[in-house]
């Protein structure tokens, strides 16, 4: 239905898609994933051409749309959009909004129009508030009759750019339910969302977008339980990591120290945490001869599983570190606190290099 | 019951402060009085050195008393019947103006008496044309030399100055076709040239209309201040002009004069309470007549003699055409304005933008001004006018315009075209109803106070509503009625076009 090729745009010097490939068939329900910033809305805007791309393709059943001669009014009225801050006409009723596209674009009569309005309007669940000015509904309200006005042009697509984004948590499940019933129509949607949960279970296929890119897709399997890329991985997890790189025995010691206490404030890590995972590293960099090359710390903590890691990168050649924490018998409380200790090789541009990991058990609770 | 109680409270306090001038309550005068009183009496001119003397602006008796009394403070006004005013309100301890006006003022005004002498040496009435109508002038100096020879001239003279009250203008088979001669007037001393019974009259208007026979030309009155009555004969609005000017040297180098028709002496006119008591003669004294007695002459005298109703009725019908029009013409070219101001090419910005900047920057006044005398000299008023106000409320209304449609959040535009509208269609559609819809209530009180802003239209000699009171104050001398009746009317004017607004804007939305 819809092949998106090499897509590109830039805002002045500001590159944000950089090279965009997606096909879109009918009835899928795509979920668009990705940390802030990266394109995902400025994406879904360059489909319906509100942002006008600055270099690629995209063919809509088999026609060129990117080469100026296609009529854009005609194309929009095919493809839905729904905004993150749900756009209703505020000078009309919430009737006149599922309306005025039908008679002013399509050339239907009124009665005709509000016929067909007020159905859409039951199906969203909208139909007791018709009458009603959109400064009088609540935000989900709000979005359940933009999107009924987005149905009344019987598009063949809708753009979703984040349809929960600014909504209070309480009102989110009415909107996404209304979603969740458009997908069992077999509607064709595009969906740009944060709710991970929802996108796992509403889409037929999940992309995630990083560096002005698709980094990455799949089935919602593939992506949330099984991701094969570092981003992606890091996103779904919301894994944050701190990082710190020894180059020398001599290493400032303060500067670690008050990057790490910022760190645990921050995600805000328990206090059992917090000193566990100092002892751990402590006696762990012991072990380790810091002055035969750079020497690389990740501590990584899962938002999502409240999974706590500590990983260690060494250059190849130095003894093995797993052998001797299984060992060693001052290493037994390290042993005690971690659920899984690996070891594996990883290449890397500078050289060859041993990655140590140590998953700690559940601290965080 | 508290709504009723307000209003009641409001007209109480409206009909006192009604009722204080129109009883000529003297107490409260007393409090405003900045002049001295005078301990024996003025019996001369001499006798007002160290006082305050009004005297019509940049005449003969300004700059002659300006030059020879250095000690008497001057008032300066445009017309007498404000000097007359102020000298009843103890502003000022005499007025002096010319003998003719004097006369005629005094004979109206009770208390006041006319000092034997003056010092200003009397001055020589001429009409004025342009240097190119030469020819015209020669005309009329053989005409007035026909009068004078006739002795018809000292007639007319006579009959106006001495019996203004009971004259009438002579009836007079007026020239119907030819080219008509256009002569600027301000009819608004008595008894040179006046309104009575919502004609021109007076002695000069009479000459006028002679001449017109004499010479088988029609004439056509162009009404305008007194201040602009010379420059319209040089920038070709008139060909000539009468209204008792004097002949000056100064006057004498930009324009033709014609053969002298009057010898004008000043004369001064004080309070009969102030004046010495040999000056003074017995008047009679009129009836007290109480202050409903004094409202109700008050108002028969401003309002139904000489149907001067329909002065302010007529008044009323240029202001609400003048609004009316320049309101439609600035809005769409304000409409236009922002269109410009809000244009992607920077070019159409800038034009707009110095647009802006110059109207809101001038006075309307100046910029009124500015169009009638210099810009299209050769137009009539009323249009230019009206162009005039249009262009200042174009201005302001464009920038209204354009912050209630940049008020407007983008994501309405945003969600118009995704729905399949064209951009125009968008705009039309989703943005300026709601843009209306903000801007109406600013929108209402700039259209107030542009129809309160048309009252300066007089200036150019419009017969506006403003100008229809100044008229009927310059024949009864009193500020009361007229100022009250036109406040009313600008206020109903107002009232109504903000209703019809209200009406517009519910249809809108």
């Amino acid at each position: 239905m819809i092949q998106i090729k090499h897509l590109q745009k830039s805002f002045g010097k500001l590159d944000v898609l950089l090279d965009v490939n997606l096909n879109i068939k009918c009835g899928e329900v795509i979920s668009i994933i990705g940390p802030s910033g990266t394109g995902k809305s400025t994406f879904l805007r360059c489909l319906n051409l509100l942002e006008q791309p600055t270099g690629g393709s995209i063919v809509i059943d088999g026609e060129e749309v990117l080469n100026g001669h296609v009529n854009t009014s005609k194309l929009r009225q095919k493809m839905g959009m729904v905004f993150q801050s749900f756009n209703l006409f505020n000078h009309l009723s919430v009737l006149d909004n599922v309306c005025i596209g039908p008679v002013k674009l399509l050339g239907k009569t009124r009665a005709e129009a509000e016929a067909k309005g007020m159905e859409l309007l039951k199906m969203v669940g909208m139909a007791e508030k018709a009458h009603a000015m959109p400064a009088e509904l609540s935000g989900g309200q709000k979005q359940r009759a933009a999107i009924a006005r987005c149905l009344s042009m019987d598009p063949e697509i809708i753009l979703f750019d984040e349809p929960t984004s600014a909504l209070d948590p309480t009102m989110v499940s009415e909107v996404l339910s209304v979603i969740r019933a458009l997908a069992r129509q077999g509607m064709t949607m595009a969906i740009v969302t944060h709710e991970m949960s929802f996108a796992r279970d509403v889409s037929t296929r999940v992309v995630y977008m990083d560096e002005g890119v698709i980094y990455e897709e799949g089935t919602p399997q593939q992506i949330f339980d099984h991701p094969r890329r570092e981003l992606t991985r890091i996103f779904v997890n919301r894994i944050r990591d701190f990082h710190y790189c020894f180059h020398s025995a001599d290493y400032d010691r303060y500067e670690l120290k008050a990057a790490w206490q910022n760190y645990c404030s921050k995600y805000f890590l328990s206090r059992q945490a917090v000193s566990e995972t100092r002892r751990v590293s402590l006696s762990l960099f012991r072990l380790i001869p810091l002055d035969k090359g750079p020497v690389d710390m990740y501590f990584r903590y899962s938002e999502k599983t409240g999974e706590l890691s500590l990983e260690i990168l060494l250059p190849v050649g130095m003894e093995s570190m797993l052998h001797k924490v299984e060992n060693a018998t001052h290493m037994q409380h390290v042993r005690a606190l971690c659920r899984c200790i690996e070891e594996s090789i990883e290449e890397t541009d500078a050289g060859d290099r041993v990655r140590c990991r140590f998953v700690f058990r559940n601290l965080n609770r | 019951m508290n709504k009723c109680f307000q209003i009641a409270a409001t007209l109480v306090a409206f009909l006192f402060i009604a009722v204080m001038p129109a009883g000529a309550a003297g107490e409260a005068d007393a409090a405003t009085q900045t002049a001295q009183p005078a301990s024996q009496g003025i019996a001369c001119f001499e006798d007002l050195r160290g006082r305050v003397l009004a005297v019509p602006s940049s005449t003969v008796q300004d700059i002659y008393v300006e030059e020879h009394y250095p000690d008497i403070k001057l008032d300066r006004f445009d017309t007498e019947a404000d000097m007359m005013l102020s000298l009843q309100q103890e502003k000022c301890d005499g007025a002096i103006m010319d003998d003719v006006i004097c006369y005629a003022l005094v004979r109206k005004t009770e208390g006041v008496t006319i000092l034997p002498d003056s010092p200003v040496p009397p001055c020589q009435m001429g009409v004025v044309f342009g240097k190119h109508n030469a020819e015209l002038c020669k005309q009329f100096n053989e005409f007035i030399n026909h009068l004078k020879s006739t002795g018809e001239l000292n007639q007319i003279m006579e009959r106006w100055i001495k019996h203004f009250d009971t004259a009438e203008m002579p009836q007079l088979e007026l020239p119907t076709s030819g080219t008509p001669i256009r002569v600027a007037m301000e009819p608004c001393t008595e008894p040179i040239v006046f309104i009575k019974n919502e004609k021109i009259a007076g002695f000069d208007a009479e000459l006028i209309m002679r001449f017109s026979v004499y010479i088988n030309r029609p004439v056509e009155i162009v009404e305008m201040e007194y201040d602009s009555l010379i420059a319209s004969t040089t920038t070709g609005k008139a060909d000539m002009a009468a209204s008792g000017i004097l002949i000056t040297d100064e006057r004498a180098e930009s324009v033709l004069f014609s053969e002298p028709y009057y010898d004008s002496h000043s004369r001064v006119a004080v309070l009969t309470k102030n004046a010495h008591p040999s000056i003074v003669t017995s008047k009679e004294d009129e009836q007290n007549l109480g202050i409903w007695g004094s409202i109700t002459r008050s108002f028969h005298r401003n309002i139904i003699e000489e149907r001067r109703y329909m002065l302010l009725w007529d008044g009323l019908k240029v202001t609400v055409y003048i609004s009316f029009c320049s309101a439609l013409l600035g809005t769409v070219l304000g409409a236009f304005i922002c269109y410009l101001r809000m244009c992607r090419f920077r070019v159409c910005r800038t034009i707009a933008r110095v647009y802006i900047d110059i109207m809101r920057g001038t006075p309307v006044l100046v910029f009124l001004m500015i169009m009638c005398y210099v810009a299209f000299t050769k137009f009539d008023n009323t249009p230019v006018a009206i162009i005039t106000f249009a262009m200042n409320f174009a201005a302001y209304v464009s920038e209204m315009f354009r912050t209630s449609i940049s008020s407007i959040d983008k994501g309405q535009t945003e969600a118009g075209i995704a729905l399949g509208f064209s951009p125009v269609r968008t705009f039309c559609y989703i943005v300026l109803p709601q843009a209306v819809q903000r801007v109406l209530p600013v929108y209402k009180g700039e259209l107030i106070s542009l129809i309160k802003n048309t009252s300066i239209v007089g200036y150019v000699a419009v017969a506006d509503l403003t100008r229809a009171s100044y008229i009927i104050r310059g024949r009864t001398f009193d500020p009361f009625f007229p100022l009250l009746m036109v406040a009313a009317m600008y206020f109903l004017i107002a009232w109504l076009f903000a209703l019809v607004l209200d009406r517009i804007g519910r249809k809108v939305c």
